[in-house]
């Protein structure tokens, strides 16, 4: 971050001036209550403070203006899949995991691969476990800086936690229709 | 030329709605699990206010204003992983309230020649009408809708076609697959239901229009 940054005041709008650099015009408004929020430190640097950090409430100044979120543009990759299938996890072994795949690319039966288990990324790997869902892509990979590369890629399905309200309504949903079989 | 030969594929859900943008964070996402804790810490933040949010995530970038949440990416790769994103938030979040839901794809050709390039743009926008109203005219833009859908839901397909601004000549093709329901929970069983529908059919009309056009 810049150590240029103006000091700003919680009680303001935002506006987005400019994505492309993501300046951010900030204007006093005392009625609203803004919790401007980034990863990393607030850190004083003399007069400017500078929001790096997670700020739920800035201390009041009537000075800032703008503040500039340097933004350096960041082409991404972009994928073409020529090849993909679905699949679920039969078993986990030591360094690899069998699963049956199903193919979504062309008209064929169903099939077991066993693929390593070095295929799939740290941040899923809490993931694999029997039962499983995934998505297996083969394809090119066209990286930012121009090279194209043939690459394959495991993600698995992640659904989001349960609340215990839901997992409350869930089973009571399921008593009263195990109640109507009962009956009936 | 065929859809195999395209150079990029993106896609994106964008719902209409009542948002509070501060709530859509990194940290939120990986602690509902909808996301890893080392995406969430990677996360690339623009900004997180009360009334915007934009920040990418793993290859997923998310936008969400007041009255709009778009998410997008441009990984093929990606695209299940997108849907599932959004179905999760808003399954979770289901007291939000959504009344529109896009789901879009847009591709990106490179054509051979430039010759190639006016063909297209002949074909799609004659240009005799144009002959003394403008010097050398050139299409830049043609959208076409279907606005009753077939499929019984309200909405209606958008198909836009233009220049490619990321290959020359080149060809950029956008399908807005668009869809009104009331209540949060009919726009995202209409994704869940819809979601693979729409984006086969979206690749049909657009490898259609390439066989039409080359």
């Amino acid at each position: 971050m810049s150590s240029s940054l103006p000091l700003y005041n919680s009680k303001m709008s935002t506006q987005v001036l400019d994505k492309q650099e993501c300046l951010v015009q900030i204007s006093d408004d005392n009625d609203a209550e803004e919790e401007i929020m980034e990863s990393g430190p607030f850190e004083p640097q003399g007069n400017v403070r500078i929001a790096t950090g997670l700020v739920k409430k800035s201390p009041k100044d009537d000075n800032a203006t703008v503040i500039r979120f340097p933004k350096v543009p960041k082409s991404r990759s972009n994928f073409i899949s020529l090849q993909s299938w679905e699949g679920f996890v039969v078993e986990k072994k030591d360094k690899t995991f069998v699963a049956r795949v199903s193919d979504l690319t062309h008209d064929n039966p169903e099939e077991e691969a066993e693929i390593p288990l070095k295929e799939v990324s740290e941040g899923d790997m809490g993931l694999l476990e029997q039962g499983a869902v995934f998505y297996w892509h083969i394809g090119y990979l066209h990286e930012a800086s121009g090279q194209i590369k043939r690459h394959s890629s495991i993600i698995f399905r992640r659904f989001p936690m349960w609340r215990k309200e839901d997992i409350e309504k869930a089973r009571l949903e399921a008593q009263k229709m195990m109640e109507l079989f009962v009956r009936e | 030329m065929d859809i195999s030969q395209r150079k990029l594929q993106e896609h994106s859900i964008v719902l209409i709605g009542d948002f509070n943008p501060a709530i859509f964070q990194p940290l939120w996402l990986a602690s509902v699990e909808l996301i890893s804790k080392s995406d969430a810490e990677a996360a690339e933040i623009d900004i997180i206010s009360k009334k915007a949010a934009i920040f990418t995530v793993g290859e997923i970038r998310i936008e969400v204003l007041q009255t709009r949440f778009q998410a997008q990416t441009i990984r093929e790769d990606h695209f299940e992983t997108l849907r599932d994103l959004v179905v999760g938030i808003f399954g979770l979040l289901n007291f939000t309230p959504i009344t529109q839901i896009g789901i879009n794809i847009a591709m990106h050709f490179l054509l051979d020649s430039e010759d190639k390039w006016h063909e297209v743009g002949h074909t799609l926008a004659p240009k005799k009408i144009w002959e003394g109203v403008l010097n050398n005219p050139g299409m830049t833009d043609l959208s076409m809708i279907e606005d009753k859908r077939r499929d019984g839901y309200k909405g209606r397909i958008m198909v836009m076609v233009q220049p490619s601004v990321r290959y020359n000549p080149g060809l950029y093709f956008f399908i807005n697959d668009h869809f009104e329901a009331e209540g949060n929970r009919d726009i995202i069983t209409i994704l869940e239901k819809n979601w693979k529908i729409s984006i086969d059919r979206s690749r049909e009309i657009i490898s259609k229009l390439l066989t039409g056009l080359l």
